[in-house]
C-alpha cells in the first residue's frame, strides 16, 4: 500500500531533501508540496486522499501551528510536525502536542537539514509508519 | 530613561546629519546642471522633510519651522512648476548651513534654538515663497485638497513652530497659535499647541521613518497622509496654495487627531496609521508570546517597556480603551499569566478596532456557523453523559442507540467538514467501557476543543458554553483522582514496558493539562504536554522510559498535587518548581545523550535569539566538537529560496569539511524568507567572506551576519553524564606518536653517546701505541705531522657532528614535550563534570548534593584523567549510597613531580562498609596508587587522601645505578646527595636510619629491598623529600641528570612496587622511574 504525503515547508531545499527521503520509502508517495500554511490549506481540498502531512513550523504567511489548528478539523490525514524548533520536550513541541499534532519529529540540523535521511531517517520512517498504521 | 534619551538624541544627530548631507549633495548636483533635476529635487525634498520630522519629534519647534519653510519652497519647485534657479539654490544652501548649525547646537544643549534664530533667513524664505506663489493668486485654482477640507480663518506669515504638519502650507493665523486660544478652539482634539512637547521616544522616530517609507518617500507627511484620507477623492490634484491669502477658517482641530474613536471603536482611522499601529500591536504580542514562552528574570522589565511603548502610541491615537487595557497590565508586576492575558486581549481588540484578520482562535470564517454548531452540540452532551453512565451500569445502551447518537453528531459535524470529530464520535459510540472508553471520551471532547480553538472566542457565552470550559471543569474536579492514577502508573515500573502503558499515561496527562488550563496555570499546562512529548518519542523508539524521565514524571505528579491543593484551598501556589521542571524537560534529551545542553552552547557562543531552543542534540554535539577543536563560529545569512544553484553550492560549501554546519534557522525579513546558518570553520573571517564571494559574487544573497566569540562554560551547566564524557583518549591519544618520538630520542641518544666517545678518541696516540706494541719504529716526524693533522681534522668533524646531534637531541626533547602537552588537559574538565555528576546522582536519589573543587588548573595526562575519573566516580557513588549521604563534597588536586595528590572530603559522618573499603582499595592499588581515609573530628565527615602516579610526563630525572639496574629519581624531590657511613640500625622492625650531618635521622629505603651493608664503609645516598617526609636511598653510582619520558609500567613490570613508570635513557637502556611518594614512610596506608 502507498500512502499519500504532503510536505509543507518554506525552505525549497528542505522540500527537495524531504522529497528525496520519501523517494527512498516505497510505501510513501509525495503528492503535494506547499511553502506555507495558507498554501497548504488551499491544497487540502485538492487532495482529499492525503494520508500524511509533514509540517514545518516556522513559515511565512501562515505558520505550521496555525495550519495545524485549522487543518486538524478538516482532514483525516495524520499531521506530523517536522521542524527544527520541536526539540524534545520544548515549548513548541508541547504546543504542537496540545493542538493535536499526531507526531512530532525534530529536524536534526536546523531549518534546512541536509542530513535528514542520515540522522533522522529511521525515526521519521518509524513515526510516519506508526501514524498511518502501516 | 537616560539611556533612552541618549539613544534618541544620537539618532537625531545621525539622521539629521545624513539628511543635511543629502541636501548638500542634491544642491551641488542641481548647481552643476543635473541630468535628472526631478530626481534631485525629490531627494532634496525628502531630506528636508526628514529633518523637519525629526526636529518635530524632539519638540524643536524653531528648528522645525525653518525646515518647514525650506520644504515649502522646494515643494513649489517640485509640485507647482516653479523653475529651480540659482536664487533658490543659494537660499537653500544658506538654509542647509543654518540647519546644520542648529543641529549641532540642539544636539549639545538638547534644547530648541532661541525663537529668533535665523529670523533673517526665515524672512527671506517667506518672501521668496510669497514672490513665487503670488502670480498664482490671480488665477483661481483649486485649493490643495488636504487643506480645502478644513477652511482656515486667516493666513499666517509662517507656520508656527509647534504646528502640526497638517497646516504647513496654510499656516495658521497668528491668533490661533496663541496658547490660550487653542483649548477653546479645539477642546476635544489634540493639537500641536495643546499637547505638551511630545515625549520623545524611539517609537516616534521609528514611526517617523516608517511613515516616510509608507508615503513612498515623496515627502508627504504622516499627518498630511491622514488628511488626505479625509479628503473628498473627487477633488482635483491641488496646486500649492498661496501663503499670504485671505483669512481662512482656523485649522480644523481634528486635523491633528490620529484616529477618531466613538464608543471605544475607531470610526475614522487612516489605513496607513491603522496598519502601523496594527503592526506595533502584532510586534508587541509577538514579544509577549516570546517572553511567556521562556519567562526569565528580565521578562517583566522587557514587557513593561513593550507595554509602555504601545501605551504611548495608543495614547497618541486617543485609544482610551487600549490605554486602559495596558494600564491594567502595568498596574501590577507583570507575570507570564498576566502578559499572556494582555496579548490575548490586545489581539481581540486588534480584530475589533484595527480590522486585523483574526488569527487562530479568532478565525472568523466559520464564526456564525460555529455558534450554531456548538449550540446544537449542547443538546448532545447530556446524551453522551447518559451513555457513559449506562455503560457503567447493568443496563448499557444498545448498539443501535449508540449508533443513533453517532449519527446525530455526524449530522452536525459533516456540514462543517469536521471529519476528525466524526471519527472521534464513531469511536466514542463503538468502544466498550474501560480505559478505551475513557480515552475515547476525552478524545471526543478534545476534538471539540480543537474546533473551539479555531473559532472566534466571541461565539461562546453563557448560552453556548465553550467545550474547553466543560472539559476543563471536569478535569479540574477530578484532578486528584487523575494524579493518583498517574502516580500508580509511574510507580509500577514494569507497567512502563507494556504497549498499553503510554496511551493510559497520555490520557491522564491530557486530563491534567485541561485542569491546568481551567486554573489558568499555563506553565504547568505546557509542562504537561512537554512530558507527553518526551514519553511519546520514546514510545516511537520502542524504548522504555529511563529512570530520569520517570523520576521527572513522578516529581511532576508530586508538585502538581501541591499546586492543585493550594488552588483548591484558594491559595496562590508556588509555581517556581514547575518552571524549573519545564526547563529540565527541555534539556532532558541532552542530558540523556550525555552532552552539554543546548542552553550551554547558546550561552557559550552568545547565539542570537533566533537560535534559542533550536539546537538539536546532533547540533549540540557538532558545536561542542567544533569548540573543542577551537574552530571559529559564524552566522551566515543566506537567501536561498530563489536560486537553487546557489542554494546547492552554498550547502555543499557549508558541509564540505572546511566549513561545518551546526544548525540553521528561518529569518523573515521584508517579506522574504532568509536563513541564518550557524557554522564552524578554521577559516578566518576574510577567508570566509572570500568563500561566500566566490559563490555569490554580487554579495546580495550571502553574507556573514555574525562572528561569534566563545565564552567560558559555567560549571553548573554541565550535564550529569559529562563525567562519563570525559574520555579524551580517542581523539587525544597520541601514545604511538609519543612512543615513536621516545624511541627515536633514545636511539639518537645512543648514537650521540657513541659519537661522543669516538670523537674523544686520540687516534694518533692509538696508532703510535699500536706501532710500538708491534715492534715497529715510530712514525717519521714529517709523516706523523701530516697524519696528525688529518686525524685532528677528522676528530674535529666528529665533534661537529656530535654538537649537531646535541642540537637535534634538544629538538627531539621539545617534540617529546609537545607531544606530552597535547595529551594533557586541565583537571578542571574532570572536576566540573564530577560536580554535575554528584548533583544529578543525588537528585536521582531524591536528595541534593554539590561539589566544590580547587586545583582545576593542573594539567594531567589523559590516561591519568581517565584513572582519576574512575576512582572519583566510584568514591562519590559509594559515599552517596551510605545511609546518610553527604550533601557537600570538596576535592583538591595537587601535582608533585611524579605523582598527584587528591583529597576528597565530604560532610557525612557515616563510615564505609568493609566491602566498600576493599573495593576502593583494589581500584586504587590496581592503578599503582594509594588511598587513605581520615574520619574528620566532631563527626564532620570523611576525607580521602589519594595518590596516583603521573603518566606520560617529561620528567627531569637523576639517573642512578643500583647493581645492574638503572633508576630515575625525580630531581625536584632530591634534597641532597651525600656519601657517608653514618648508618644506624633500628631494632624495631629491623630497619636502618641514616644520620646525616645536619642532625636528625632519616629512614633508609633501599631500591632493591635489602639492607645496606654497613661493613662496606661509606656509601652514596640520595636524600629524598616528599609530602613533608624524608628518606635516604642508597645508590651505587650517579649517572647524571636527564629529561626522561615517564611511561606507564606494563606487562610484568606493572607489578614492580614503588615504581611509577619506565623511561628510555640516553644510553638506550631502560630505567625504572621511582615513585618517591610510594616509597615515603607513612603511618597508615590504605583506606582503612
Amino acid at each position: 500500500m502507498t500512502y499519500n504525503v504532503m510536505v509543507v515547508d518554506d525552505a525549497a531545499m528542505m522540500r527537495l531533501y524531504i522529497a528525496s527521503f520519501l523517494r527512498g520509502r516505497k510505501d510513501f508517495k509525495l503528492v503535494a508540496q506547499a511553502a506555507n500554511g495558507q498554501e497548504a490549506l488551499e491544497k487540502l481540498a485538492d487532495h482529499p486522499d492525503l494520508d500524511l502531512i509533514l509540517l514545518d513550523i516556522e513559515m511565512p504567511v501562515m505558520d505550521g501551528l496555525e495550519f495545524l489548528r485549522h487543518a486538524k478539523l478538516k482532514t483525516r490525514a495524520k499531521i506530523c510536525m517536522l521542524s527544527s524548533v520541536t526539540v524534545q520536550g520544548s515549548p513548541l513541541a508541547a504546543k504542537a502536542r496540545e493542538l493535536g499534532a499526531d507526531g512530532v519529529v525534530s529536524k536534526p540540523s536546523g531549518t534546512v537539514s541536509h542530513d535528514l535521511e542520515e540522522r533522522t531517517g529511521d525515526e521519521l520512517t518509524r513515526v510516519m509508519r506508526t501514524l498511518v498504521g502501516a | 530613561m537616560t539611556d533612552e534619551m541618549d539613544e534618541i538624541w544620537a539618532l537625531y544627530v545621525d539622521d539629521g546629519g545624513q539628511a543635511l548631507d543629502a541636501v548638500e549633495e542634491a544642491l551641488e548636483s542641481l548647481a552643476k546642471g543635473p541630468k535628472d533635476p526631478a530626481s534631485d529635487i525629490g531627494a532634496l525634498f525628502r531630506a528636508v522633510h526628514t529633518f523637519k520630522g525629526n526636529s518635530r519629534v524632539l519638540g524643536l519647534a524653531h528648528v522645525e519651522s525653518l525646515a518647514h519653510l525650506a520644504e515649502d519652497l522646494i515643494g513649489l519647485v517640485r509640485d507647482a512648476g516653479v523653475p529651480y534657479d540659482a536664487d533658490i539654490g543659494e537660499i537653500l544652501l544658506r538654509t542647509g548651513d543654518m540647519l546644520r548649525r542648529m543641529l549641532d547646537e540642539t544636539a549639545d544643549s538638547r534644547q530648541d534654538v532661541p525663537a529668533d534664530s535665523a529670523a533673517d533667513l526665515k524672512d527671506d524664505l517667506r518672501q521668496m515663497i510669497t514672490r513665487l506663489t503670488a502670480p498664482e493668486e490671480a488665477a483661481p485654482k483649486p485649493a490643495k485638497p488636504k487643506k480645502a477640507a478644513t477652511p482656515k480663518p486667516a493666513p499666517a506669515p509662517e507656520p508656527e513652530p509647534a504646528q502640526d504638519d497638517v497646516s504647513e502650507p496654510d499656516p495658521a493665523p497668528a491668533a490661533a497659535s496663541e496658547p490660550d486660544m487653542q483649548p477653546a478652539a479645539a477642546p476635544e482634539a489634540e493639537t500641536p499647541q495643546t499637547v505638551p512637547p511630545v515625549a520623545p521616544k524611539p517609537l516616534d522616530l521609528a514611526l517617523s521613518g516608517l511613515l516616510d517609507q509608507l508615503d513612498g518617500g515623496d515627502g508627504a507627511d504622516f499627518d498630511d497622509f491622514m488628511d488626505e484620507a479625509d479628503e473628498d477623492p473627487a477633488e482635483p490634484e491641488p496646486d500649492i496654495p498661496p501663503v499670504a491669502v485671505a483669512p481662512e477658517p482656523a485649522p480644523a482641530p481634528q486635523a491633528a487627531v490620529l484616529a477618531e474613536v466613538t464608543d471605544g471603536r475607531l470610526q475614522t482611522i487612516d489605513p496607513a496609521y491603522r496598519k502601523i499601529f496594527a503592526e506595533m500591536v502584532d510586534d508587541a504580542c509577538a514579544g509577549i508570546d516570546a517572553a511567556c514562552a521562556q519567562w526569565g528574570a528580565d521578562s517583566a522589565q522587557k514587557l513593561t517597556k513593550v507595554a509602555t511603548d504601545l501605551h504611548f502610541a495608543a495614547e497618541r491615537m486617543q485609544l482610551d480603551q487600549w490605554c486602559a487595557l495596558i494600564d491594567a497590565f502595568l498596574a501590577t508586576d507583570p507575570t507570564a499569566d498576566t502578559a499572556a492575558e494582555l496579548a490575548k486581549a490586545l489581539r481581540a481588540r486588534a480584530v475589533q478596532d484595527l480590522d486585523v484578520a483574526p488569527t487562530s482562535s479568532q478565525e472568523a470564517d466559520t464564526g456564525p456557523d460555529g455558534r450554531a454548531f456548538f449550540a446544537a452540540m449542547a443538546e448532545i452532551y447530556p446524551l453522551i453523559a447518559d451513555q457513559s453512565q449506562r455503560l457503567r451500569s447493568d443496563s448499557p445502551p444498545e448498539t443501535e442507540e449508540r449508533q443513533s447518537l453517532c449519527a446525530r453528531i455526524t449530522a452536525l459535524a459533516a456540514p462543517m467538514g469536521f471529519v476528525r470529530l466524526i471519527d472521534a464520535a464513531e469511536t466514542l459510540c463503538s468502544v466498550q467501557i474501560g480505559h478505551g472508553y475513557a480515552a475515547a471520551e476525552l478524545g471526543f471532547y478534545e476534538e471539540l476543543v480543537h474546533i473551539e480553538w479555531a473559532l472566534p472566542a466571541a461565539i461562546f457565552d453563557a448560552e453556548v458554553v465553550a467545550p474547553s470550559k466543560m472539559l476543563g471543569a471536569w478535569c479540574r474536579d477530578h484532578v486528584f483522582d487523575t494524579l493518583q492514577d498517574l502516580r500508580h502508573g509511574l510507580e509500577d515500573r514494569s507497567a512502563a514496558h507494556g504497549a498499553a502503558w503510554f496511551p493510559k499515561f497520555e490520557t491522564l496527562m491530557r486530563r491534567v493539562h485541561f485542569a491546568c488550563l481551567a486554573y489558568d496555570i499555563d506553565t504547568a499546562s505546557q509542562l504537561t504536554m512537554a512530558l507527553v512529548d518526551l514519553f511519546a518519542r520514546i514510545r516511537i523508539d520502542d524504548k522504555s522510559p529511563d529512570v530520569i524521565l520517570l523520576q521527572m514524571a513522578r516529581g511532576f505528579v508530586d508538585t502538581m498535587e501541591l499546586v492543585f491543593d493550594a488552588l483548591d484551598q484558594g491559595d496562590t501556589p508556588d509555581t517556581s518548581r514547575i518552571e524549573k521542571m519545564f526547563e529540565d524537560a527541555t534539556s532532558v534529551c541532552f542530558v540523556a545523550s550525555g552532552m552539554v545542553t543546548a542552553k550551554t552552547i547558546e550561552n557559550r557562543l552568545g547565539l542570537p535569539p533566533e537560535f534559542h531552543r533550536v539546537l538539536s542534540p546532533e547540533s549540540v554535539k557538532a558545536a561542542s566538537d567544533a569548540m573543542d577543536e577551537g574552530l571559529q563560529f559564524y552566522v551566515l545569512r543566506a537567501d536561498l529560496n530563489e536560486d537553487d544553484a546557489l542554494a546547492q553550492g552554498f550547502l555543499e560549501c557549508i558541509t564540505s569539511g572546511l566549513v561545518r554546519m551546526i544548525t540553521n534557522v528561518t529569518v523573515f525579513l521584508d517579506q522574504r524568507t532568509l536563513f541564518d546558518f550557524l557554522v564552524a570553520s578554521s577559516l578566518p573571517t576574510d577567508r570566509m567572506v572570500e568563500q561566500l564571494a566566490m559563490l555569490d559574487p554580487e554579495g546580495t544573497r550571502l553574507s556573514v551576519a555574525h562572528i561569534l566569540e566563545q565564552r567560558d562554560q559555567p560549571a553548573a551547566e554541565l550535564p550529569h553524564d559529562a563525567l562519563d564524557a570525559v574520555q579524551l583518549t580517542r581523539r587525544n591519544d597520541n601514545t604511538n606518536l609519543l612512543e615513536a618520538v621516545g624511541a627515536i630520542s633514545a636511539s639518537h641518544a645512543l648514537l650521540e653517546h657513541d659519537l661522543a666517545k669516538l670523537a674523544a678518541v686520540d687516534l694518533m696516540q692509538d696508532i703510535e701505541s699500536a706501532l710500538h706494541r708491534a715492534g715497529l719504529p715510530s712514525l717519521d716526524l714529517k709523516i706523523g705531522a701530516i697524519l696528525r693533522d688529518k686525524l685532528d681534522n677528522h676528530n674535529q668533524r666528529l665533534r661537529q657532528i656530535s654538537e649537531s646531534g646535541t642540537q637535534l637531541s634538544a629538538e627531539l626533547t621539545y617534540l617529546q614535550q609537545e607531544s606530552v602537552a597535547q595529551r594533557s588537559h586541565p583537571a578542571e574538565i574532570l572536576l566540573r563534570a564530577l560536580g554535575a555528576f554528584v548533583a544529578a546522582e543525588a537528585k536521582k536519589m531524591g536528595g541534593e548534593a554539590r561539589l566544590t573543587h580547587v586545583g582545576g588548573q593542573i594539567t594531567l595526562d589523559l590516561q591519568l584523567i581517565e584513572e582519576l575519573r574512575q576512582i572519583l566516580k566510584a568514591l562519590v557513588l559509594t559515599r552517596l549510597h551510605v545511609a546518610h549521604p553527604p550533601t557537600r563534597f570538596h576535592v583538591s588536586i595537587e601535582a608533585e613531580s611524579d605523582h598527584i595528590r587528591v583529597e576528597l572530603s565530604d560532610n557525612s559522618p557515616t563510615d564505609l562498609g568493609i566491602a566498600d573499603v576493599a573495593a576502593l582499595d583494589k581500584l586504587v592499588t590496581d592503578r599503582k596508587g594509594q588511598i587513605r581515609k581520615v574520619v574528620l573530628p566532631a563527626a564532620a565527615g570523611l576525607r580521602f587522601h589519594l595518590s596516583l602516579p603521573q603518566k606520560m610526563i617529561v620528567l627531569d630525572g637523576m639517573v642512578v645505578r643500583c647493581g645492574n639496574v638503572r633508576y630515575v629519581l625525580p630531581v625536584d624531590a632530591i634534597q641532597r646527595i651525600l656519601q657517608t657511613d653514618q648508618i644506624v640500625s633500628v631494632s624495631a622492625g629491623g630497619g636502618q636510619m641514616l644520620k646525616p650531618d645536619d642532625g636528625g635521622l632519616v629512614p633508609i629505603r633501599a631500591l632493591r629491598g635489602q639492607l645496606v651493608d654497613v661493613a662496606r664503609g661509606q656509601r652514596l645516598f640520595v636524600i629524598i623529600q616528599t609530602n613533608g617526609a624524608r628518606f635516604a636511598v642508597p645508590v651505587d653510582e650517579l649517572l647524571g641528570q636527564q629529561l626522561v619520558l615517564l611511561r606507564p609500567l606494563e606487562g610484568v613490570l606493572s607489578n614492580v612496587r614503588a615504581m611509577s613508570g619506565v623511561a628510555i635513557l640516553s644510553g638506550g637502556e631502560i630505567g625504572l622511574v621511582v615513585s618517591v611518594s610510594a616509597m615515603a614512610p607513612a603511618d597508615a596506608k590504605g583506606v582503612a
